[in-house]
């Protein structure tokens, strides 16, 4: 933890409510961004922001400075992503029983814009991002710090409170898997149906 | 067809962190199987995709939210309250006590004179008001039965605590009892004693020139030798060039080091990381030796590399206990030296010699290499097959040794 870190920090600690916005302000694209490919809705990604940066306020005293502040903030980030998640997924199943199927084209095909490269672009992100919410919510939120975040595995462990050794095979597992959603007719690692994941398996 | 553990291979390869023997590996079998090549490449293709994904810009909403819903308190002001509670709550039954002992242990005498008036400032007590605003700490107020004064205001702080107030007389007539048997009433306050002597260990700063001459080496095990554990930190430009030549000197001395994986792989390249050595069934002047030959092999180097300076000896403290429990999983208290006694001379029996070649075996000079700092960096005591290897190794502790913890920063 750096001293301006610190510093901020005791300012906060000591009820000064402005540094805590210099906090939000200084985190809050890469929390928000490490939520909405979790979540994969803007409006659920913003309302699990809020309740990070209202959780790391109640329980910024207990901060101890024993790892970086990033990787702490990210670990509550981490577990309120999963809360909400599961709070939303009566209404949002993705990763449900397979009945729901969700599009991998780009949600919006517009025939009157001709189609330039940032177009394409565009499509392929939507696409890809449509895939990744087809993860595993375990294995999406190991893809999306290591993949997207760069993060490192010791960190993504600490985060997710779990040994590194299961963070690289949970990745392997995401990394294959979202590859078998992209490409639906290849080979791969569950070519034994029984142990593939739900949403994978053909009827 | 390919097996599950070659996907997997073809997965770890993306982050191109495989070790030579799984390089290998993913050559082979990228080069005689063009379906794994074709995956392969699709894993990577995704994962560069996915390292391009855009920044989404952050609605401006979210901070007004946030800072709309703040509650009122700090987040101090709200963690600390139970505690200042609990404070309270002590000092108040501290208060109590006094009062009820004083009550049945005054003595007999006095209590015989004390007039009916008198009795209505006997020490016994009521709680009359327990204070709790906002932004007031809480408190307790103490009063005599029957009266309306307080003789004691009971809050968190050390100097609200047992402020005895005198109380007012409810009556003209006022109690002609000295007033040292209501204890409430006698105003002391605890002071502190002179202090007779104040100890202070310092550090002891040795360069590390020093260690290589006779009287240097003398002192080093002097130093090493003052308590039953020790730390060292070395100072270095280059950390991971000094724990080479620690390396290359713990060989040299009959050391034998075993280096914790994630550590080894941190090596190959310059980093910013602190490494740690813990010793075990080392003497002082084992330890003093050991210290010399890494100083002899660093100031064989060029002067520009500088990879060793000053060496700090310290006292290990509650802070290395809890960093070698995290890392190694076993105590490192500081105590009486452990030393050989003359009692332990025994007659030799028949099995004596196989005995003492097991425990030589067992208790053999060895020596731990982890990552200590940044602690996000460290691998846990239970999880590194190396720390295992160690311990299953190290066998009793030996009489006149001291385990260190020999830090290079």
């Amino acid at each position: 933890m750096n001293a301006d870190e610190r510093s901020l920090i005791a300012k906060i600690l000591a009820g000064d409510r402005a540094a805590f916005g210099q906090l939000v302000e200084r985190y809050q694209q890469r929390v928000y961004n490490t939520v909405y490919r979790v979540l994969h809705n803007a409006e659920d990604a913003a309302d699990a922001t809020q309740e990070v940066f209202l959780n790391v306020y109640q329980a910024l005293w207990s901060f101890k400075g024993d790892s970086e502040f990033f990787t702490w903030l990210y670990r509550i980030a981490f577990n309120t992503a999963i809360s909400h998640k599961r709070r939303r997924k009566p209404t949002r199943s993705i990763d449900g029983d397979g009945s729901q199927t969700i599009s991998l084209e780009p949600a919006d095909k517009s025939v009157d814009v001709a189609p330039d490269a940032a177009q394409e672009r565009r499509e392929d992100e939507q696409t890809l991002m449509n895939a990744v919410a087809l993860l595993s919510v375990e294995h999406r939120i190991i893809l999306v710090l290591k993949d997207i975040e760069g993060r490192k595995y010791e960190e993504i462990a600490e985060i997710a409170g779990i040994p590194v050794g299961t963070v690289r095979s949970r990745l392997h597992r995401a990394r294959l898997e979202l590859r078998m959603i992209l490409n639906p007719d290849s080979t791969g690692v569950w070519d034994d149906s029984s142990t593939k994941p739900k949403h994978l398996r053909t009827t | 067809m390919l097996l599950e553990t070659e996907y997997e291979l073809l997965a770890q390869a993306v982050d191109g962190g495989l070790s030579s023997e799984q390089f290998d590996l993913f050559t082979t079998l990228t080069t005689r199987s063009p379906e794994a090549d074709a995956i392969f490449r699709q894993l990577l293709s995704q994962h560069r995709q996915l390292q391009a994904l855009p920044i989404v810009p952050v609605p401006t909403t979210i901070l007004p939210n946030i800072l709309a819903k703040l509650p009122a308190a700090s987040p101090r002001v709200r963690s600390r309250r139970p505690l200042a509670w609990v404070s309270a709550a002590l000092a108040a039954s501290v208060v109590l006590g006094i009062g009820v002992g004083t009550y049945f242990f005054a003595p007999s005498t006095s209590r015989v004179k004390q007039t009916t008036e008198q009795a209505r400032l006997k020490p016994t007590v009521v709680v009359d008001a327990v204070v709790l605003q906002p932004d007031v700490k809480p408190f307790v107020l103490v009063k005599p039965a029957g009266t309306d004064v307080a003789i004691a205001k009971i809050g968190p702080d050390e100097q609200d605590t047992l402020i005895a107030k005198e109380p007012e007389s409810p009556s003209p007539a006022k109690p002609a009892e000295p007033r040292e048997e209501n204890i409430f009433a006698t105003g002391s306050r605890i002071e502190l004693k002179p202090l007779k002597s104040v100890e202070v260990t310092l550090p002891t700063l040795l360069a590390s020139s020093e260690f290589t001459t006779d009287a240097g080496k003398k002192r080093l095990a002097t130093e090493l030798g003052r308590d039953s554990v020790s730390r060292v930190d070395l100072f270095s430009k280059n950390p991971v060039l000094l724990v080479e030549q620690m390396q290359a000197a713990a060989k040299n001395v009959g050391v034998h080091l075993f280096i914790e994986s994630l550590t080894a792989e941190r090596l190959k390249k310059p980093t910013g990381l602190t490494f740690a050595f813990y010793i075990e069934n080392l003497t002082a002047e084992e330890l003093a030796a050991l210290l010399a030959e890494t100083s002899k092999l660093a100031h064989a180097q060029s002067k520009s590399e500088g990879t060793l300076g000053l060496a700090h000896i310290i006292t290990p403290g509650t802070t290395e206990q809890k960093d070698v429990k995290e890392l190694v999983g076993v105590e490192f208290t500081s105590g009486k030296l452990l030393k050989s006694s003359p009692a332990e001379a025994k007659p030799i029996s028949s099995d004596t010699l196989s005995k003492v070649t097991q425990a030589l075996k067992k208790s053999e000079k060895s020596a731990l290499l982890l990552t200590y700092l940044p602690t996000t960096y460290r691998v846990g005591a239970t999880k590194a097959f190396e720390v295992k290897q160690f311990l299953d190794k190290r066998g009793e502790r030996l009489p006149n040794t001291t385990p260190a913890l020999i830090v290079v920063r």
